[in-house]
């Protein structure tokens, strides 16, 4: 049930990062910041992970399928910690300071992902859920209902 | 923190006259023919000399060409020469530069030919050990005890961070007598940079209470002792202290991390040059501000360090002030009595026109990650405002 939730989550993850990009200047202006074909995985178990794999072509973010090098990949050390990561019970900082990843990558091109990460989770999630998740809130520049709606069609 | 973790397997010699010990350690860690690392300034002021006369080394392999900044090319070179001369294991003798370097040849031996393969977050495993020992000759970094290394790649002028168990030494031997050839200025500086790592590693979100206990024993001899080393730098206990306040802070937050006071302080040096020490000194105060209102009740619960006597009706903001205000009042002595710039503008080195380059890094850093209050972009230059 578990994997079931996190694959449902990391699918909006995808789609929110991609629809919010061009309408939240924060992350447009995050996914400028990253090189032109960077490839980013998360993963999210040591073992038989459930995984998101993604690129940023040209500005545009796609997803692509899980085969050769990556630029940048995050390993949750479990799926239960998986869980609470992708469900906004524990945000990326803490997750980060529990060493509840590794980082495969350079950390510096690697904090600008976790701040998409971060702010894409504050779009998804209501707000008494983005006081455990987010480090410092934020005014939505469109409504959650909109990015889900987006994100769905 | 609801979970943490705490590691250090470094053993730790310290003392006066500790450099004696060398020989022994090298032969607890069965080293044959130790590649002895150092830079060119610590060559001429004769200290490597002094390090191998007295441990009677006489089969090794000298390498001091390690730049104030090293990079990926330098350990190549170094591996190079370990592979060569078949050595089996390093000595490291100097400051930061050197023991990241160190560190850098002990996580690639054995492993990779390129150390951007492995960079990362606790991305290695432990393989062969190859036995590292360090002398630190300065009082600040903590590296000797730190499971993090910074080295860049020349090529493409990106600072790569590795933070992983497996770059640790095995042994430190912490000797006064190896800092004794610092100047006032240096010494205050590297004292600032111990001081921030204890009270950053005592606030930042991966603190825990293992790494409280040395960051609050690191903070009581900084303060004992920082303005005495600086008024008499030949005062070996006082220089003995500096170290091991300098190891306790680096015990403290290779497992608790920093915040953003390193964060924006690895961003002025690597855009403005300015070093370290001095980014420390001009911004602790000014980062422990921003934090403030959320960290109230830890900064309020390091008054009684700064002299603050009890009184229940004082309130956690009244002593956090307190403990700032008694920071800057350091600063500005350490100002008078080593010329310790206290404002970017001081440093001479400072540019405003590279504020935005300097705030791009600094949101980039992975310590800023840990500081207890988000900060943007516009935070950092409403700091760097303030502390020009």
């Amino acid at each position: 049930m578990k994997n079931f939730i996190i694959k449902i989550i990391l699918h909006f993850l995808y789609k929110g990062i991609k629809v919010l990009n061009g309408r939240d200047s924060v992350i447009t202006s995050e996914i400028k910041a990253i090189p032109n074909n960077y490839k980013i995985k998360i993963e999210t178990d040591l073992k038989k992970p459930l995984v998101l794999c993604i690129q940023i072509k040209d500005r545009k973010v796609i997803k692509i399928s899980n085969d050769g090098n990556f630029d940048l990949v995050i390993r949750l050390k479990n799926s239960d910690l998986a869980f609470k990561v992708f469900t906004g019970q524990l945000s990326i900082s803490t997750a980060y300071a529990e060493h509840y990843f590794q980082l495969f990558g350079n950390i510096y091109q690697a904090m600008g992902v976790t701040r998409i990460l971060e702010r894409v989770e504050g779009y998804l999630f209501p707000k008494f859920i983005n006081k455990k998740c987010v480090k410092k809130p934020f005014r939505r520049e469109i409504s959650m209902l909109k990015t889900y709606l987006l994100c769905i069609f | 923190m609801k979970y943490f973790e705490f590691y250090n397997p470094v053993k730790i010699c310290a003392g006066k006259n500790a450099i004696n010990h060398l020989a022994y350690e090298l032969e607890c860690l069965n080293v044959k023919k130790p590649l002895i690392l150092s830079d060119e300034t610590l060559k001429k002021l004769g200290l490597v000399k002094k390090v191998l006369s007295i441990s009677k080394l006489e089969n090794y392999i000298p390498y001091t060409n390690i730049p104030i900044d090293s990079g990926v090319e330098v350990v190549n070179t170094i591996l190079q020469l370990v592979e060569k001369e078949q050595c089996d294991g390093i000595v490291a003798i100097g400051g930061g530069s050197v023991i990241d370097t160190a560190k850098g040849v002990k996580m690639a031996y054995g492993r990779t030919n390129n150390l951007k393969d492995i960079m990362g977050l606790e991305v290695i495993n432990r393989l062969k050990d190859f036995p590292f020992i360090v002398l630190p000759t300065t009082a600040g970094t903590g590296s000797e005890v730190t499971n993090v290394a910074v080295i860049k790649d020349e090529k493409t002028d990106v600072k790569m961070e590795f933070i992983t168990p497996y770059l640790m030494p095995n042994v430190a031997i912490i000797d006064p007598l190896l800092t004794l050839s610092l100047p006032p200025k240096v010494t205050a500086s590297t004292g600032f940079d111990a001081l921030c790592h204890a009270i950053e590693g005592y606030t930042c979100m991966q603190k825990n209470p293992l790494s409280d206990a040395y960051a609050i024993l690191s903070i009581k001899l900084i303060l004992e002792n920082i303005e005495i080393v600086c008024k008499e730098p030949n005062n070996i206990d006082a220089r003995l202290n500096m170290a091991v306040a300098s190891t306790l802070a680096g015990l403290c937050f290779g497992n608790s991390m920093v915040g953003a006071v390193h964060a924006i302080g690895h961003s002025l040096g690597g855009v403005c040059h300015i070093a370290h020490g001095d980014a420390m000194a001009i911004l602790l105060p000014h980062v422990m501000k921003f934090n403030k209102e959320k960290m109230a009740s830890s900064y309020a619960s390091l008054a009684p360090l700064f002299g603050q006597t009890f009184n229940a009706n004082m309130s956690d903001q009244v002593k956090s002030d307190f403990v700032i205000s008694k920071i800057e009042a350091l600063r500005e002595q350490l100002n008078v009595l080593t010329s310790l710039p206290i404002s970017l503008t001081q440093t001479g080195k400072y540019d405003k026109l590279k504020a935005r380059d300097v705030t791009i890094g600094a949101t980039n850093d992975g310590a800023m990650l840990l500081n207890p209050v988000a900060m943007n972009v516009n935070d950092v230059l409403r700091i760097l405002i303030e502390a020009e």
